[in-house]
């Protein structure tokens, strides 16, 4: 299985007009490889929704899991996805009015 | 000082007179208006709350708007209400928003303090000056939304915007709500209970008056600048699904509260989230007054129940469904329907259901206990069936659910009291106690009971800053941070939604400046947060409170998460322990709790100092 399995909730949901994908992979790749990767998909600058021009988090706007973990935005790249992983593109979580 | 109106009514309803009180420039600066009026009131008003029985004539009902109320202010148009809270014993709070806070305001009030009990039924009507109670015999007996559009049809204008409680208040249900214009509540501890047990229906205002701010071409461009941002990706969420945005992420990340908090996923998960309601449920999105979000997803059902229409939010969604083990959105928007209609906190009444759901199940509490009623986890009608007894307090069903998840616990006990979900007697609200752990300590410190608006501490733990799953020391300063910064919101008042679009405490103080002419920096009004928590703490070490009741319940310890993301996830006690002392040491508190005098005094509460403080 040389697969990533990529969900999307909210307005990725809209912008992939799926639940979720199976990405193919051959070996391991970075967090910021694969939303690169997935932005070229879509046609859209997907990495713009995680970090600002100026490499800041884009928390207070989105969030990624990986295997059920939220992930550091600001540290994509060090982060590895490998076959068989499940990632979530998420709106961040809207709490407390 | 411009901002405030500078006057509050005091109402006796045992002698049906008014008086006015006077709003000061100290009590400004030191308290801001709100949560910080509140504390100070109630501290002030019950100087042995221990001794008060929160149903009785002897508690006081106090409201309180902010500065901000009634000005152009991004999404300050609040009002607050305050007593000792029936279903917690301890500082009761509420907040509510619409229009209800810019016409108390523009009627020339900051606040209204009641005192005694009306013999008969009464509503409060304020038009400006002119301040009447009327007789409320023909509303007893109403649901809100009735009350509202009789008052109305009485006065003979719409344009008095009106709060009032339902059935579920006058039978001084102690999860009873405050509902203003339908869909707005003053939600939690019970305050709509104490308004019944003073015999007050309903508080009807009309403003006619302008408030006066002292920088109105500066204000105007600040706010201009914040209207922008608050159209920025900060708030994005809230406008296209609302918070029941919240539904298919927590699920993912197995902090979705199902089946009593026995699990942290929930397999309908998709059928109750916020994309599947805006697609079929969702007939209109409306926003406060003044408000450049708009939030509010009103709901209307589809097939079952049809017509039955509701306002859904993240913690009215999470607790009514998934909590209760139900996936149909027709369901949850009838559920939240008879809770706002009847009046009760839609929180708490999932929460309560569905720890009676599992009694139920394990054979605790029988089908005649349970009136009849199969209550089994996922039985919709079973739920609305449970809801409207528990409001009109009908049957032993109805009545042990009125009394809120511990006090209904320790009644049935049997063990089950080991899977009542709160603190403090505060039902817990839509966070998974063991998949968000600094999520849970600021719930367990809070000085409401489990409370999920004191602190924001669940964002560290969603935003994957920390180890979710875990607790350290330096939480403590997190959640300490979080509460002194929520606290000064929660004064102003502003909505939470906004904070993301504020840069510093820095714009909170200029926000505050240009509205009052009162100077004010950052580090002020961050300080004049922590005067405001230590001093509702104060009021609750009187009611008795110390660090044995600032702990989640024992399934946060004991019962490890079965879901696959989090499978095992428990807190240990040991580390819960050494995060709670970091907390207390952020705080200047003793290992027990209670606040130091030298904190105490440092904050300017001397009073309290002598009265509650502790050698450090």
């Amino acid at each position: 299985m040389n697969e990533i399995r990529v969900e999307f909730i909210g307005r990725f949901r809209e912008l992939f007009k799926v639940k979720s994908i199976s990405f193919p992979v051959d070996s391991s790749i970075s967090l910021l490889k694969l939303v690169e990767e997935l932005g070229k998909k879509a046609g859209v600058d997907l990495v713009s929704h995680f970090l600002s021009p100026r490499g800041e988090s884009m928390d207070e706007y989105s969030l990624i899991i990986l295997n059920g973990n939220p992930v550091d935005l600001t540290r994509l790249d060090e982060y590895d996805v490998k076959p068989g992983d499940r990632v979530v593109l998420s709106p961040s979580v809207a709490g407390g009015g | 000082m411009k901002g405030y109106a500078g006057k509050y009514l005091i109402v006796d309803l045992s002698k049906g007179k008014t008086s006015v009180g006077r709003v000061d420039e100290s009590m400004a600066l030191n308290y801001i208006g709100g949560y910080g009026f509140g504390a100070r009131t109630l501290y002030d008003m019950l100087p042995n709350p221990a001794q008060v029985d929160p149903l009785s004539p002897e508690n006081v009902l106090i409201w309180w708007t902010g500065p901000l109320a009634g000005t152009l202010s991004s999404a300050g148009n609040k009002y607050s209400v305050f007593a000792k809270s029936p279903l917690t014993g301890i500082f009761g709070f509420g907040i509510s928003s619409g229009l209800f806070a810019s016409e108390f305001k523009s009627a020339g009030w900051d606040g209204i303090v009641f005192t005694g009990r009306a013999e008969k039924p009464v509503y409060l009507m304020v038009d400006d000056d002119n301040v009447e109670l009327r007789d409320a015999s023909q509303l007893w007996g109403r649901t809100t939304w009735e009350t509202e559009e009789m008052i109305k049809e009485e006065l003979g204008d719409e344009s008095f915007t009106v709060a009032s409680i339902g059935p579920a208040g006058e039978r001084m249900v102690k999860l009873a709500n405050i509902t203003n214009e339908r869909n707005r509540q003053v939600g939690r501890c019970g305050l709509g209970a104490v308004m019944g047990s003073k015999n007050l229906k309903a508080v009807a205002i009309r403003g006619t008056g302008d408030v006066e701010v002292a920088d109105i071409e500066g204000l105007v461009r600040f706010v201009a600048d914040l209207n922008e941002r608050c159209q920025g990706p900060a708030t994005e969420k809230y406008r296209i699904y609302g918070t029941p945005a919240n539904i298919l992420v927590h699920n993912k990340l197995g902090c979705l509260p199902s089946y009593n908090f026995q699990r942290g996923t929930f397999e309908y998960a998709e059928e109750v989230s916020g994309e599947m309601m805006l697609k079929t449920h969702v007939k209109k999105i409306i926003a406060c007054a003044g408000c450049p979000i708009a939030c509010d997803h009103v709901n209307q059902a589809r097939e079952l129940y049809s017509g039955a229409i509701s306002s859904v939010d993240y913690e009215s969604l999470a607790l009514l469904g998934p909590n209760c083990g139900i996936g149909s959105l027709d369901v949850i928007t009838k559920a939240v329907e008879i809770c706002d209609t009847l009046g009760v906190d839609t929180i708490s009444a999932g929460n309560v259901v569905g720890w009676a759901m599992e009694c139920y199940e394990k054979g605790i509490l029988s089908k005649d206990e349970a009136d009849g009623i199969d209550l089994r986890f996922g039985n919709g009608e079973a739920l609305l069936e449970a809801l409207r007894r528990l409001c009109l307090k009908e049957g032993k069903l109805g009545n042990l659910l009125a009394e809120g998840v511990r006090r209904a616990s320790q009644i049935l006990g049997r063990g089950s009291e080991r899977f009542a979900v709160h603190c403090k007697g505060l039902e817990w609200a839509a966070y998974e106690l063991r998949s968000l752990q600094t999520s849970t300590l600021g719930f367990a410190v809070s000085n409401r009971g489990a409370d999920y608006l004191r602190s924001g501490s669940y964002q560290v733990d969603v935003k994957g800053q920390v180890d979710r799953l875990r607790l350290d020391r330096s939480r403590g300063k997190i959640v300490y941070e979080g509460e002194n910064l929520y606290a000064v919101i929660d004064s102003l008042i502003i909505c939470k939604f906004t904070r993301g679009i504020f840069k510093s405490a820095d714009e909170l103080a200029r926000l505050y400046t240009l509205v009052t002419g009162l100077s004010m920096t950052g580090e002020q009004i961050i300080k004049a947060g922590e005067r405001i928590h230590n001093l509702a703490r104060c009021f609750n070490v009187k009611c008795g409170i110390s660090r044995k009741d600032d702990y989640p319940p024992p399934r946060a310890f004991e019962d490890p998460l079965p879901d696959d993301v989090v499978k095992g996830a428990v807190i240990k006690r040991e580390e819960y322990e050494e995060a709670l002392d970091g907390y207390y040491e952020c705080r200047g508190w003793s290992k027990d709790g209670i606040p130091t005098k030298r904190k105490l005094l440092e904050l300017g509460l001397v009073k309290e100092a002598e009265e509650v403080g502790v050698e450090a």
